[in-house]
């Protein structure tokens, strides 16, 4: 055996320096900084990109931002309009929340939102339209007709999503493939029902949607505001309510986020993990369902009827919001908010260009590049992050293992 | 050319894109990586495609676009993957949903303009056979490189040695990388051939079987991609199911055109998704176990070889260096 020789440097070096340990709150906060710094590297990225988009159209980037202030923040009815399009994206995200966790991919929520649309409308023509049967035995309320609309649209949502989630646990159908047959089925059978003569079109309208819904099927708008009611606003609320206690109190929370780290260790250690993605699914579809009714139920006659496209892409977009959230569900409210705006700006600045002078051709599916470019820019970001300038604790982590290693 | 003749002519055409597509992606899974952005992928495709054929007015340089943008799409797919270890699948998403919108945004101005056609060439000799003539040598260039694919890929696999070493740093990427093979450098470059594939499939659109650019090809990533499960990442099925649904879809639309049975136009559109729901489930449960363990004995082999593979074993599982 060889003996190994010891280190010699001559001058001798001084005894390793002992750092004065800080307290674990001061470390965490020194992690904190660049997490919350990579993000806007992110969003600067794909601002940049839009910015450089827009000069190359000839659109002034500053005058872009003002349209879209406009028709989003700027006077009382466009912050009303807003609000309407933020809460069903809102609680659509809440409920994504949930299933990411629980590591599913729920892509067919799109599909869900329809389902919940379908829903309404069917309740809406079965209570209180005057050929649905229920409507003439018995004249209901106002609120009873939108509870059982509420009802109809998240059990709709939800037996959707349960579809879905069943076809994984039972018939092997990833929930990735599932969702997006779904969500075609859905929209086909929707489009089905109000167009060329379908059986929810009116008779003699050429139109894809069917007729405006009566009043009593129709939420009670708010302020003297034509799209604005504070039904969606308490639900959603109700939801987010719900989302948090699930995520930060329950033990079933966290039964969820064990399957989503390893689904199954989960198994192992005793979780339901097949009920538990039966019951997140369907959870999420409600929601979803729920954000379906939102949109279709008024409360201006313009936008109390289902039309060929209900959803409006919305579950998509929720589900861009979850993923730049990074699931946690306290971040889900802000993302969802700025998406919204994004959305719904989007169309002021198409016609803000389109009036301007010289008038510039400047598409609304924009902001949608926007948007998906913000996520795929801040998910690279982080990736980076993690990747070359791993946070602190992560590196000491590291280097502890290493050290056990080598002993 | 009889009824029989142009319906299955028209299966051939209309099921290129998808053919082109699934093998894109089987050797990208294959090599051990999921590309998600299929949907994305093709619509920008096929939007580069009829774009750069209108300004450029060559129908290779529109080609070539399309197949650069499917790499470039694939590219930040893998580069996700092995260089900042981010999931593949939400990556795979957010391109998915990014190519889609860039693909509507960017195409406004050659909405619904009239492009380019690959030429029509009819294969001299060939053409002139009963049934067949018509049915596989009737086409463009395009079509016929889709069938010509399958047999490649199917060759390169199973055939080549370079063939066995896509497989290997699918199924033991570290077994592979004991051996001297680079995993990651290899998995870069077929995911990008695979993305360029698929890329080739959105050009096979825009300039041949949906000619110019509608913003109407949303969903056929999803059934490639979904093909190539039900395919079992073995090419020759791959391209089978891309016929079946295909052939499904437009038996269906005949059959309702002509008004032989009298179905609302939507129930015929929603065939291919419970189809392909139905195929998956087949696919993936003991039903295909069971047919193999009844089949004759002299036959069990190869139908075995043909009713059951699973996916590479390290699909979606990034390899690291220990």
């Amino acid at each position: 055996m060889t003996s190994i020789p010891e280190e010699r440097t001559y001058p001798p070096r001084p005894p390793a320096m002992v750092r004065p340990s800080r307290s674990l709150l001061w470390r965490w906060v020194v992690d904190l900084i660049p997490t919350l710094i990579t993000p806007f590297i992110g969003i600067a990225a794909a601002l940049g990109l839009v910015v450089l988009i827009l000069e190359w159209q000839g659109a002034d980037p500053r005058l872009a931002w003002q349209f879209l202030y406009d028709g989003t923040l700027a006077t009382a009815a466009e912050r009303a309009d807003l609000m309407s399009y933020w809460m069903p994206l809102a609680i659509t995200a809440f409920g994504l929340v949930l299933t990411y966790n629980a590591g599913l991919w729920n892509i067919g929520v799109e599909g869900q939102i329809i389902a919940g649309a379908i829903g309404a409308t069917w309740a809406a023509r079965l209570f209180a339209e005057g050929e649905g049967w229920r409507a003439q035995i018995t004249p209901l309320g106002h609120g009873w007709v939108l509870l059982l609309c509420f009802v109809f649209a998240a059990g709709a949502g939800g037996l959707w999503a349960l579809l879905v989630a069943l076809l994984k646990t039972r018939g092997g159908v990833n929930e990735i493939f599932g969702g997006v047959a779904l969500n075609f089925i859905i929209q086909t059978f929707n489009m089905y029902l109000v167009s060329n003569g379908g059986p929810w079109q009116p008779v003699g309208s050429r139109a894809t949607e069917t007729a405006a819904f009566p009043e009593v099927a129709r939420l009670s708008s708010y302020g003297g505001f034509r799209h604005l009611s504070l039904t969606p606003i308490y639900i959603t609320t109700a939801a987010f309510i719900l989302l948090v206690l699930i995520m930060y109190v329950s033990r079933w929370g966290l039964q969820l986020r064990a399957m989503g780290k390893n689904l199954r260790s989960a198994f192992l250690l005793g979780v339901h993990t097949e009920r538990n993605v039966l019951m997140a699914m369907m959870l999420c579809g409600m929601m979803a369902g729920l954000a379906g009714s939102f949109r279709v139920l008024g409360p201006y006659v313009t936008r109390a009827k289902l039309t060929a496209n209900p959803s409006g892409g919305i579950g998509f977009l929720a589900i861009l919001v979850v993923l730049l959230a990074a699931m946690s569900a306290l971040l889900t409210p802000f993302v969802s908010f700025a998406f919204a705006m994004l959305s719904k700006g989007g169309q002021k600045i198409e016609s803000g260009f389109q009036w301007s002078d010289p008038p510039i051709n400047l598409d609304r599916s924009l902001v949608r590049v926007l948007q998906s470019g913000i996520v795929l820019m801040v998910v690279l970001a982080f990736g980076v992050r993690n990747r070359y300038f791993p946070p602190r604790s992560a590196q000491a982590a590291v280097d502890e293992d290493e050290e056990v290693a080598r002993t | 050319m009889t009824g029989l003749e142009s319906t299955l002519s028209g299966i051939i055409r209309a099921a290129a894109p998808i053919v082109i597509a699934a093998q894109g992606e089987l050797i990208t899974e294959r090599s051990g990586v999921i590309n998600l952005s299929l949907d994305g992928t093709i619509m920008l495709s096929a939007m580069t495609a009829h774009a750069v054929t209108r300004i450029t007015g060559s129908l290779t340089q529109g080609v070539l676009a399309a197949m650069a943008v499917g790499a470039g799409m694939a590219f930040i797919v893998v580069f996700s993957s092995i260089a900042l270890r981010l999931n593949q699948v939400a990556v795979g998403f957010v391109l998915t949903i990014l190519g889609a919108d860039l693909a509507i945004f960017l195409g406004k101005p050659h909405f619904n303009q009239v492009g380019r056609e690959i030429p029509h060439m009819p294969i001299p000799m060939l053409k002139d056979i009963p049934l067949l003539g018509p049915v596989l040598f009737n086409h463009n260039i395009l079509i016929y490189l889709s069938l010509i694919l399958v047999a490649a890929i199917t060759f390169y696999i199973y055939r080549t040695r370079p063939g066995l070493t896509l497989r290997a740093i699918g199924e033991q990427p570290e077994a592979a990388f004991v051996r001297g093979t680079p995993v990651n450098v290899l998995r870069y470059a077929y995911t990008m051939i695979g993305g360029s594939l698929v890329g080739l499939a959105g050009a096979t659109y825009s300039l041949s079987v949906k000619l110019g650019w509608r913003e109407d090809l949303s969903g056929e990533g999803w059934i490639a991609l979904a093909i190539v499960i039900f395919g079992l990442w073995i090419p020759a099925r791959v391209a089978l199911g891309a016929f079946f649904i295909v052939g499904l879809r437009s038996i269906a639309i005949d059959l309702q055109s002509s008004r032989v049975i009298d179905l609302p136009a939507q129930i015929v559109n929603m065939l291919p998704w419970f189809l392909m729901i139905l195929t998956l489930m087949v696919a993936t449960s003991g039903v295909l176990e069971r047919v193999v363990r009844y089949t004759p004995a002299r036959f069990q082999p190869a139908a075995r070889r043909f009713l059951r593979a699973g996916p590479p074993a390290a699909l979606g599982r990034p390899f690291e260096k220990h």
